[in-house]
């Protein structure tokens, strides 16, 4: 049975969730999660695990983006309080295996590197559970499911394509002296030859730009066998239609109509798009790469 | 003491001979799979294997990239791809994947396996996890300061790299779709369009907030001549120089540049106070198209390490030619050209062991022995008088 996890939108009643049949909830940490909103203080995340706990959700601690050397000391003595407490630990620094024991807790979500069956394998060796690449064709996650190994997947979200730490609109900002606050805010990037609008956010860790539609595997989950955990993210969703999307994949796994229920999810009013399920991205195109090896 | 490494890109074998010649310690290349850098991936397997025994008749050492995030088409041929890397004898490969990493330990133990920037490594617990998962190297992700390196490399004790020069992804490098998205080029296999350095507009709430200029995300290059001397107290491993994509001359200036000023570290007599860091910034400026700056090395980038108002980048046209040889008796050397420059011009020759200097060239003929006044056609081969002794592979380049 596909387990469903969401992540923790401020206002959100539990038992709501538990009628959705929902495994998890993520509990996005405000220091060290990549989630641009609905971050949480420690203390929020500390009563909220034992929240979960009454209803019997599992708690995930998201803590998943890079740590740089001068935040490692503080990043160790955060990781100290948290450890033990929660059921599963979102992260992608690999500092978090030399501050653990059990690393079965462990669920690695680095957006892009687990892009093959062999690749899942290397972690699964370790204990380690993975999120799939959001970079794959549903033919090559099909193939990996083939595997037996069980894996996680992002189902439903708008997806973050791009991930820096600088940050990127302050310095505009302060460049060509705009007025507006850029901080902490939803703004837009449009590239000048085409026409999407692409989700823009600057926090104190650093900018994100997200894609322009909310992408979304629905019908398609049918097909694979070994999924474990399906995550619907709820960044820049608002809460109801959040808890709407969250009924419908329930419906889904629960064995509903799919054709009905994805057409409903296609009247969200939201954009939506399967991303890179039906085009299969391009390898060694006859092109120079930026500033890497 | 031990010396640092200077790591030098190559995308051809011409090129992998220049920057040995010119002063790499080591360099790295990319076969014809598994490597980022399409078009900079050139090296046949024969090419490989006759640079790796060139690089290590100069006492230089040979890094084969295989940093893509691998798709399951991409694996055929890993294991036969890895045995005979080893049988060549190259010294390493930089992988991302940690299940290459752990198939190139098991067949072919004698290649060290660095971990690719592409990993995005900025602390020493995460150098510790690679390290216990069989890393013998880190490639430190760019968004360090040279106090963090100072302090991370304080707490660990596997080998660490450094990026001192080139092009920076803008992104945490391994994580970036951004390319993927607008292009359906995959960046982390090779394919990225570059969609950092576009032009964009920005919008709050359907108010376009930019008017006067494109909203832009790009970086400067990094250049980091005045801050070698603090790597080389800090004691990293190895210093690299991004840019397999870059011409032979670029290779030949910039590792020429960097040669200099860390040997100068090693003398007896070094003194940080009395090295003119200006030299090397103008020295570098001759071969390098594209704004750069400090990256990350003093904190946290400032306006100053963005790129605003994006140009245009020609390749410079100041590399006129490459010596074949050169006969002492007649004082004439067989070039082959690279750019117009016609009698008459101000030429400055510079080599693996020539100095800068300056002559007029007053005399060029053909290989009939026609006298010629322009060279007009690039790979065309010619006879010039010089005034002092060149060697083979020395350049010349517009004074």
């Amino acid at each position: 049975m596909k387990k469903i996890i969401v992540d923790y939108k401020k206002g959100m009643f539990f038992d709501t969730l538990v009628n959705n049949n929902v495994y998890g909830v993520i509990l996005n940490s405000e220091e060290y999660s990549l989630n641009p909103l609905d971050g949480l203080k420690i203390d929020e995340l500390l009563n909220l695990n034992k929240e979960l706990k009454k209803y019997n959700l599992k708690s995930f601690i998201n803590v998943d983006r890079l740590i740089k050397e001068e935040e490692i000391d503080e990043f160790v003595s955060y990781f100290k309080k948290i450890y033990d407490l929660f059921d599963f630990y979102i992260y992608s620094d690999m500092s978090v295996l030399t501050m653990v024991n059990d690393y079965s807790k462990l669920i690695y979500y680095p957006k892009t590197y687990i892009s093959s069956t062999n690749e899942l394998k290397a972690y699964s060796k370790l204990n380690i559970k993975s999120f799939l690449s959001n970079e794959l064709s549903f033919e090559e996650i099909e193939d990996i499911d083939k595997a037996n190994i069980p894996y996680s997947l992002e189902v439903f979200g708008f997806h973050q394509m791009f991930y820096s730490k600088r940050h990127l609109l302050s310095l505009y900002k302060e460049w060509f002296n705009i007025e507006t606050n850029v901080k902490n805010k939803e703004l837009f990037i449009k590239e000048e030859l085409r026409d999407e609008f692409y989700p823009i956010f600057e926090t104190d860790k650093g900018t994100l730009i997200y894609t322009d539609y909310c992408y979304y595997l629905f019908s398609e989950l049918d097909k694979l066998n070994n999924v474990d955990m399906v995550y619907i993210n709820s960044a820049f969703i608002d809460l109801n239609t959040y808890l709407y999307v969250i009924s419908l994949y329930n419906e889904l796994i629960s064995d509903g109509d799919t054709l009905e229920l994805e057409k409903e999810l296609l009247s969200i009013g939201y954009k939506l798009d399967k991303g890179f399920l039906l085009k299969k991205s391009v390898l060694l195109k006859n092109s120079g790469g930026e500033s890497d090896e | 003491m031990n010396k640092v490494e200077l790591l030098a890109p190559c995308g051809s074998l011409e090129k992998l001979k220049i920057a040995v010649l010119y002063g790499a310690d080591a360099v790295y290349i990319g076969g014809k799979k598994f490597s980022l850098r399409a078009r900079a991936s050139n090296f046949s397997m024969e090419d490989i294997k006759e640079g790796t025994a060139f690089a290590h008749k100069h006492n230089a050492k040979v890094f084969v990239t295989m940093n893509i995030v691998p798709h399951d088409e991409d694996f055929n041929g890993l294991e036969e791809y890895l045995k005979e890397l080893e049988s060549f004898k190259v010294d390493a490969i930089i992988v991302s994947s940690l299940y290459i990493a752990s198939v190139a330990k098991r067949i072919a133990p004698l290649l060290e396996v660095h971990l690719s920037t592409q990993a995005s490594t900025l602390n020493h617990l995460a150098v510790d996890a690679y390290k216990k998962l069989g890393f013998d190297r880190v490639v430190l992700g760019r968004e360090l300061s040279i106090d963090e390196i100072r302090k991370l490399k304080a707490s660990s004790d596997i080998d660490l790299e450094v990026f001192i020069h080139g092009g920076m992804c803008v992104s945490h490098s391994g994580r970036c779709m951004l390319s993927n998205h607008m292009t359906n080029r995959d960046a982390n296999r090779g394919g990225c369009a570059h969609s950092c350095r576009w032009n964009y507009d920005l919008y709050d709430e359907g108010k376009k907030l930019n008017d006067s200029c494109y909203f832009n995300i790009g970086s400067k290059d990094l250049a980091a001549p005045n801050f070698i001397f603090d790597l080389l107290d800090i004691g990293v491993t190895s210093l690299k120089i991004e840019g397999r994509m870059k011409s032979l001359y670029y290779i030949a200036t910039v590792v020429r540049c960097y040669r200099n000023l860390i040997d100068k570290y090693y003398e007896a007599s070094f003194d940080r106070t009395k090295i003119d860091l200006d030299y090397y910034f103008e020295e570098i400026k001759k071969a390098e198209n594209r704004q750069t700056s400090i990256g990350f090395f003093n904190g946290d980038p400032k306006v100053t390490e963005q790129l605003y108002n994006i140009r245009s980048e020609e390749p410079t046209k100041d590399f006129l030619a490459i010596v074949n040889s050169y006969d002492k008796e007649t004082k004439e050397a067989i070039i082959e050209v690279r750019n117009y420059f016609e009698v008459g011009s101000t030429i400055e020759a510079f080599g693996p062991k020539l100095e800068n200097t300056t002559f007029v060239l007053t005399e060029m003929r053909n290989l009939e022995g026609e006298n010629v006044d322009v060279a007009r056609h690039p790979l065309e081969i010619l006879k010039i008088k010089i005034p002092f002794v060149v060697s083979e592979f020395d350049m010349l380049r517009k004074k």
